[in-house]
């Protein structure tokens, strides 16, 4: 190959090329499309793309025990950031005395609950309703993944049941619906 | 009763799950497999376990694009933690959990930008420029040649070039973007990435 | 006694209390960067970590505990017991404070099975 290679490119520039590689090849230019050597280095533009970015990710995978140090660090100062949300009331017989737990503390349970039960990774989870007024009806939805496979209705029974008996177990919520949505799927990594 | 201080002191653990001495990542058990819209929907909603998966898949890819913007690979890691520290603080602002890679390559890069930009306002800027980190030849490998090539076409390039074209292709930025982060006009920007594309282009070709 | 000390005693009478995985401090970030300085300045750090914090209104009190709690016992029943302990405390060292309000929170509840 010589430097010439990209010259002559029936009349287009490279940076035209780009642009409407980065435009999808939409609208269709029937001036590139029909010409080899545009074609040929659009292929090429295409390919440089990807092998940017995968030479990055080939350098970053080069030494993957080298990044602990600044993790724990990270970590460590993030900790404390964590958005505590609504305060959900506990009841006491006392009135000098007021408990609750946060709605942070809740999520993480039910993630924790969820956690627990193979073939299922939970993702987000949302309380919607009152949640500070006691007896306030409330409703939970959770979004998921399932492990490839499996079949999902008893998944998603399971996944209900293990939730709420974790919220009627820690929480006094009164739970009108837990909403499962399944939107992914996953293959366990072999190890 | 027990000691107060023994119970109280290891809350980073406590919420991490870790148990002391032992090392976290063997721990976050079933989120390994987990996709990027999973764990970052759980960062979203307070999960440090999942945002520490985050960081160690991301982290690294973030580390050698830093060190490339900043021709440095001695401020890489602060860049990147401090890029991790952001995004925990606007995890919110995130729309599409699918798309945390991307939004963490953009949040390094602009942390890396902030560096460049304050050294700049030290007049080292061409000291710094000048230490490149191409890649050591003996990173060769026989096969994936062309990768090897672009790796290193990389590394070669003017450090004004490789930071447009890395923030283009691997951060997404727009061409307005590049300008206005780095102050030059559009016209230069288009410029540099004219010359980076034709060179990278020739190099990758040249592997074929 | 310096509110310090009481917050103190608290804090080793909340994390005594069954159910209880740890007590968070209130004011993370106040407690972490007092702990900055303290290390870069080098100065002694206080024997037990004084994460129960205490208010002063007039003749009462105002205690507020934040803690973890281990998901072996009810929520709800460790943290009963974690303001029962904490009043408990109160009236046996300030027997005189006539209101003593108790908050106590949840911030977390800890998944593992022997916290």
């Amino acid at each position: 190959m010589t430097n010439s290679d990209f010259d002559d490119l029936d009349g287009h520039t490279l940076e035209e090329l780009s642009d409407y590689l980065e435009s999808g090849r939409t609208p269709r230019d029937p001036g590139i499309e029909n010409s080899a050597a545009c074609r040929l280095a659009l292929e090429g533009l295409a390919r440089l793309r990807a092998l940017s970015l995968d030479a990055l990710q080939r350098e970053a995978d080069r030494d993957p025990t080298r990044d602990d140090g600044w993790i724990a660090g990270l970590l460590d100062i993030i900790k404390d950031e964590i958005r505590p949300g609504r305060d959900i009331p506990i009841s006491d017989p006392d009135a000098m005395t007021s408990l609750s737990v946060t709605e942070a503390a809740v999520r993480g349970l039910v993630r924790a609950a969820a956690d627990a039960l193979p073939s299922v990774i939970i993702g987000r989870t949302e309380i919607e309703g009152d949640v500070s007024t006691p007896g306030a009806p409330v409703r939970v939805r959770i979004t998921a993944a399932a492990e490839y496979g499996h079949a999902l209705p008893p998944l998603v029974e399971e996944l209900r049941r293990v939730v709420a008996e974790a919220l009627a177990e820690h929480t006094e919520l009164v739970i009108d619906q837990i909403d499962v949505t399944i939107d992914d799927v996953y293959r366990r990594a072999e190890r | 009763m027990l000691n107060a201080r023994s119970r109280a002191a290891p809350a980073a653990d406590v919420l991490l799950g870790h148990r002391a001495g032992g090392a976290g990542i063997d721990l976050h058990g079933p989120l390994r497999d987990a996709s990027d819209t999973i764990l970052a929907s759980r960062a979203i909603d307070g999960d440090l376990v999942a945002f520490e998966v985050i960081a160690h898949r991301h982290g690294p890819l973030m580390r050698v694009l830093a060190a490339n913007l900043l021709g440095s690979e001695l401020e890489s890691d602060d860049v990147v933690q401090e890029a991790f520290i952001s995004a925990w603080r606007h995890l919110g602002e995130l729309n599409d959990p699918a798309r945390i890679r991307s939004w963490l390559m953009r949040i390094v890069s602009n942390r890396a930008l902030d560096r460049i930009r304050a050294r700049r306002h030290h007049d080292d800027i061409d000291a710094a420029d000048r230490a490149s980190t191409g890649p050591s030849t003996e990173a060769l490998v026989e096969h994936r040649m062309q990768l090897d090539a672009v790796w290193i076409a990389l590394g070669r390039l003017p450090a004004d070039q490789r930071r447009c074209w890395l923030l283009r292709e691997t951060a997404g930025y727009s061409y307005a973007e590049i300008g206005e982060t780095l102050d030059i006009p559009v016209s230069t920007v288009r410029g540099l990435l004219a010359r980076a594309r034709a060179t990278l282009l020739l190099e990758m070709e040249a592997w074929r | 006694m310096t509110d310090d000390e009481l917050s103190r005693l608290l804090t080793e009478t909340a994390a005594a209390a069954p159910g209880v995985s740890s007590v968070l401090p209130t004011a993370p970030l106040r407690e972490a960067a007092a702990q900055v300085v303290s290390s870069a300045l080098d100065l002694p750090r206080s024997d037990a970590d004084a994460f129960v914090q205490v208010d002063r209104t007039g003749a009462g009190v105002l205690v507020t505990v934040h803690v973890s709690t281990a998901v072996g016992v009810p929520t709800p029943t460790t943290l009963r017991a974690v303001a029962r302990a904490i009043r408990g405390r109160v009236g046996e060292l300030h027997p005189e404070a006539i209101a003593v309000s108790v908050r106590v929170r949840a911030l977390h509840i800890d998944p593992r099975p022997g916290a």
